[in-house]
């Protein structure tokens, strides 16, 4: 029988094929209506039976074998092209991506969040109250009577004889303190605004936050003061902090206490972060005052507690170390931009 | 208060510390060492005499000076124009370390002439100016004729070899401002016994008092004087001027010194008139005058009736405790004396002094509290101290009024109570030793203390005081950290959580969390103040306030975050997105808002700018937190804004309401806003949170999503320009209720090709029932009821 196409150099010209176009001309030169293969089907009619049947897969195995071919490369052009045209995409990726950052919390509100989750993981509920307060639970419910000298550590933006913009956030643990009714256990953090009238320089602000901790229950001693002071400032300033309580005075603790931290700068040994003394003065605290107990309906024959405040402000300075407060209140982007992985 | 450790190390042995270590000590047992300050430095320094001085060849203003300083002579080029032969000098020699000027001394040659040391003022030895006059402060320091030559401690000799502690003692401690009562603290911290006591005085003899004392007012309890005549004013011995310089008080002359000193050492205050010039021998304490009173230093103050005063008849003698009146002043003239040692009323003390804005020594100690077994005393060493040093002739007996006995408190406190307080296991062995450290008289029995609090320690009144004196003692280091009992759930109220969601919602949306001031000022209050229902109510102003910019409680949060938004701007930032939540004030109420202010362009990349913030940025932030909230869309509603509103573009702005309440408002500042706090197209919105708060979450109910085929519809319509879309939407949802799933619109177009005062309106309807496929005829028949009741309705014309 004859060989209509030899495949072998059909094969050849096909692979040798560098486009789509040629591909193309090529089937229709093979395959087409007018190719050697369509009109030598003309001549089957001719044939004996048997040899019709042998012609006929002949046929068919060189159709087959040529559209595998011809498919073959076709795919393999196409991959070519579709590689071509996609490295003409190429774009710059070194280019800055949409932007679907987040913004950051306040540099204080971040960190009054901090604080009440440390707080709310070992038991203690958030407490507010009001910011324009009555003299009555700002200093009198706090053993401060009138005229006493100890008024004078704060001196408060006073709105008529009895309203002043409270100088502590202290009231609202006197609140608290009333609407439990003598009983216990009390296990508060109370954060806010305060104000003082201090003029705005580096390190003063007439306006800044302040969270105080109060807990009331029986059997509470000064040694479980100690251990929870430890473990906020662990968990502020670092697992290998320690701490050093000094002596001091609020009208409403006694016995009272300035908690100093190790410095995180030098562990200790004396930097100018520290002041070279090894120690950062980070908050006060005390076992809460009888009289304050008694003034909000809780027997101090048996119940005691302890009270901590801590200046937000001040923790932020020294955690970042932001050399001027007014940073913090000028809301400046670039600034506030700074602080997005702290949460 | 300043304690110099020369005069402290005669009472207490301090010698094994460091001044910085016992600085430390006291500072943490409760009296805080604000500073350590040394009074001069300096080394290699030698007392000379200057044998010689001529004028440097080669300089005008230099002098040659041969200087003996004891084994040899040594010549030293000297620039100080008050240097001569003849003179008693401070040498430094070569190698001379002088810290205040920081330079170590070296030998040198000074314009041709040899030169071995220099000769010093105090200012070069770090000598605090306040301490010097002007002549000391222009020269060297010529010493006395008792200066030893060749001495190799001049800083000795003057006094200088000190180093000084400012003491800021807590308030309650008004008993460390006194010399005597620091060295009981300083004894008891350091467990070291105290060196010598006070001295016992007597008189040969005493002559009758020619003068009354009484008291009209209960703010004076006690008053004692004591006439002392034919005194001398002169100056001050040297050891006086230098104990009162190392408290930081210059010397005036040896009467005043001498006040000053028994103050410092007693924290019992004294006063000098001349006895001259007082009208009357009868002395009074008195209140209730008005009037004016001028005092030493020749300021007129007005009185308050409270005010107390000290009187001789008619005449106002002292502003008592604070000070004295110009009138009965001590001059260089005075020859007769009388002392006034007395106890006044803190409390009032402390108001006259801040009313009138007039602080002193005496006063400071007054509003403390002081001791008043004392009082008398100190009457008798300043007359013992006139003796000596003003040649007091006449000393009289002193006269009193008031009870100077003294019943000291007596605290019963059992170790048990201290241990269960402090969660220690202090032994009543060492409960007992703070006690004998302090020397605080007690009695224990079975380990119950009862304890005699002296006169000078009124800060102790209750038990829990003294436990503050045994753990400070004994030292904190004592106490365990113990680990925190859990009886409670911790967390946050329902409010704290929505506001904390509010927070994360608007942060991670990229909106920054603003912290601004709550005082308001002049300017600004009333601005933006459009959630305050009461419109014409007042504002709130602090009493004195510290500037007008801050004045008033806020009423709004936006002038705040606009005051942000300029000084972004002015920074050159100009995507500002910013959010506050804080307190207001208004109604005689405090209200919560929060407020957004969002500037420039919105989800850009940094090469390609993104949408231009305009009200439906803010919008879409306002349904984004009452959605997460769940406050559902159904609940409120946006309504147009006062047209002749101020404060926001009339017709770029909303308020949210709900039902007639109006609690929050969108929109674009008002140009005028715009001028006025210097900004650029802003969108603002501020929410009434108290009332958000308050409405009740929405209760989620599952819908299982149509399993049946849906049929989108989009029709265009054309409408007026002020047609609501909102409308539109109702008027399809309520004729297509049973099968219209949603209705929204898609695209608004207003413009070329469109007649003006009219906007195309493209809307996408999508029908869809829950339980069945719907027929294309039926839909066709609502869609076309639909679009025949929105061109009845609203005079619409269906684009094609």
């Amino acid at each position: 029988m004859e060989k209509i196409i030899n495949l072998d150099e059909a094969k050849k010209l096909i692979l040798e094929c560098k486009n789509l176009k040629q591909l193309n001309d090529l089937r229709i030169f093979y395959l087409g209506k007018k190719s050697l293969l369509n009109q030598s089907m003309s001549k089957m009619a001719k044939l004996s039976p048997e040899e019709r049947v042998a012609f006929g897969k002949y046929i068919n195995t060189l159709k087959q074998d040529l559209n595998y071919l011809l498919d073959e490369q076709k795919n393999n052009l196409e991959i070519i092209e579709l590689n071509e045209r996609l490295q003409n995409e190429t774009i710059d990726i070194s280019l800055d991506g949409d932007d679907f950052s987040s913004a950051s919390y306040g540099i204080i509100g971040g960190i009054v969040d901090e604080i009440c989750n440390i707080g709310i993981g070992i038991g203690f509920s958030i407490a507010e109250g009001p910011e324009v307060e009555n003299d009555h639970y700002n200093f009198e419910m706090l053993n401060l009577p009138k005229d006493h000298p100890a008024r004078d550590m704060q001196d408060t933006f006073y709105i008529n004889d009895n309203e002043l913009l409270r100088s502590q956030t202290s009231p609202v643990q006197v609140r608290t303190l009333l609407s439990h009714n003598g009983e216990g256990p009390v296990k508060i953090l109370c954060p806010g605004k305060v104000y003082r009238r201090d003029d705005d320089d580096a390190t003063h602000s007439h306006q800044f936050m302040q969270i105080e901790g109060l807990v009331v229950d029986k059997n509470i001693t000064m040694s479980d003061l100690k251990g929870i002071l430890l473990l906020f400032a662990r968990k502020m300033f670092g697992e290998k902090r320690t701490i050093r309580l000094r002596s001091s005075f609020f009208p409403f603790t006694e016995p009272s206490v300035e908690v100093d931290v190790s410095c995180y700068n030098c562990n200790g040994k004396g930097c100018n972060v520290c002041k070279n003394s090894g120690w950062i003065e980070i908050l006060g605290a005390g076992m809460v005052h009888p009289n304050v107990l008694k003034m909000s309906g809780f027997d101090p024959k048996i119940y005691r507690g302890y009270a901590f405040g801590i200046g937000v402000e001040r923790i932020a300075m020294l955690r970042y170390g932001i050399d001027d407060m007014r940073h913090i209140y000028s809301n400046d982007i670039r600034v506030l931009s700074q602080f997005k992985k702290e949460r | 208060m300043r304690i110099s450790l020369n005069w402290l190390k005669q009472y207490v042995d301090i010698d094994e510390y460091s001044p910085e270590k016992l600085a430390e000590k006291i500072t943490i047992a409760g009296v805080e060492v604000e500073e350590i300050i040394h009074m001069a430095s300096g080394s290699n320094l030698i007392i000379g005499f200057v044998e010689e001085r001529i004028d440097h060849p080669d300089s005008d203003h230099l002098s040659v000076c041969k200087v003996n300083i004891g084994n040899e002579i040594i010549q030293i080029v000297c620039g100080a124009p008050n240097v001569d032969k003849n003179q008693k000098v401070i040498v430094a020699l070569p190698g001379a370390n002088l810290p205040a000027k920081g330079v170590i001394i070296k030998k040198g040659n000074i314009r041709n002439q040899e030169s071995n040391g220099m000769i010093c003022s105090l200012l070069e030895l770090g000598v605090d100016e306040k301490y010097l006059s002007q002549e000391q402060k222009d020269g060297i320091e010529i010493l006395g004729n008792d200066a030893p030559i060749g001495d190799k401690n001049p800083l000795a000799y003057l006094g200088l070899d000190d180093v000084i502690f400012e003491l800021k003692p807590t308030p309650n401690r008004g008993d460390v401002l006194s010399m005597i009562s620091f060295i009981y603290e300083v004894s008891a911290v350091l467990d070291k016994p105290i060196k010598k006591s006070l001295e016992s005085i007597s008189f040969n003899k005493l002559t009758k008092s020619s003068y009354l004392v009484s008291s009209e007012t209960k703010k004076c309890q006690r008053f004692a004087v004591r006439g002392i005549s034919n005194i001398k004013v002169k100056e001050s011995p040297n050891w006086l001027i230098q104990v009162l310089r190392s408290c930081g008080i210059r010397s005036i002359n040896n009467i005043v010194d001498i006040g000053n000193y028994i103050m410092i050492l007693l924290g019992q205050p004294l006063h000098m008139y001349d006895a001259n010039k007082l009208s009357d021998n009868k002395i009074i304490v008195k209140e209730g005058i008005s009037g004016e009173f001028i005092a030493l230093d020749d300021i007129k103050y007005n009185l308050d009736k409270d005010d107390l005063l000290v009187t001789s008849s008619n005449q106002l003698c002292c502003l008592a405790g604070i000070m004295g009146s110009k009138s009965t002043e001590i001059d260089n003239n005075t020859k007769n004396i009388v002392i006034e040692s007395a106890e006044f009323s803190g409390v009032q003390l402390r108001k006259t002094s801040r009313r009138l804005q007039l602080f002193s020594e005496a006063s400071n100690r007054f509003i403390r509290g002081i001791d008043y077994t004392r009082s008398l005393y100190a009457l008798d060493l300043a007359a013992k101290m006139l003796e000596k040093y003003a040649d007091a002739k006449i000393i009289e007996e002193i006269v009193t009024y008031g009870n100077y006995d003294f019943i000291p408190t007596k605290i019963t406190l059992s170790a048990k109570k201290v241990n269960d307080v402090l969660g220690t296991n202090f032994s009543t062995f060492a409960i007992a030793s703070v006690f004998d450290r302090l020397k605080f008289k007690f009695n224990e029995f079975d380990g119950v203390f009862v304890v005699e609090i002296p006169s000078y320690r009124n800060d102790i009144l209750i038990e829990e005081d003294l436990i503050e004196e045994i753990i400070r003692i004994l030292g904190f280091e004592n106490l365990q950290e113990t680990n925190p009992k859990i009886s409670t759930f911790g967390g946050y109220s329902s409010i704290q959580h929505k506001r904390k969601i509010i927070r994360d919602y608007l942060v991670s949306n990229g909106i920054y969390e603003a912290l601004s001031y709550t005082l308001e000022s002049k300017k600004s209050i009333g601005d933006f103040c459009v959630l305050n229902e009461n419109k014409n109510c007042e504002v709130i102003n602090v009493l004195s306030p510290m500037t007008e910019d801050r004045m008033y409680l806020r009423q709004s949060l936006i002038p705040s975050l606009l005051r942000s938004v300029n000084y972004n701007n002015f920074r050159k930032i100009n995507d500002i997105k910013l959010f506050e939540i804080s307190k207001m004030y208004y109604s005689n109420l405090e209200h919560e808002h929060l407020a957004i202010a969002i500037s420039g362009n919105i989800n850009n990349t940094k090469w390609q700018k993104g949408k231009v913030v305009d009200f439906y940025t803010v919008k879409g932030l306002v349904t984004g937190i009452l959605e997460l909230l769940g406050i559902d869309a159904n609940r409120y509603s946006f309504i147009r804004i006062e047209n002749d509103n101020m404060y926001y573009h009339p017709g770029r702005s909303a308020y949210l309401v709900c039902g007639k309440k109006i609690f929050g408002v969108v929109g674009e500042v008002h140009p005028l806003m715009n001028n006025k706090y210097d900004i650029k197209d802003t969108i603002v919105c501020e929410l009434d949170l108290d009332y958000i708060f308050s409405l009740k979450n929405s209760i989620t109910k599952f819908e299982a999503p149509s399993m049946y085929p849906s049929i989108s519809r989009d029709i265009a319509l054309l409408v007026k320009s002020d047609v609501m879309s909102i409308e539109l939407i109702k008027s399809i949802k309520k004729i297509g209720k049973k099968i219209v799933r949603s209705a929204e619109v898609f695209d608004i177009y207003e413009g070329q090709n469109l007649e003006s005062g009219y906007k195309s309106i493209a809307i996408n309807i999508v029908y869809q029932d829950k339980e069945r496929t719907l027929k294309e005829d039926e839909v066709l028949e609502i869609h076309n009821k639909i679009i025949k009741d929105l061109e009845d309705a609203f005079n619409a014309k269906l684009r094609s």
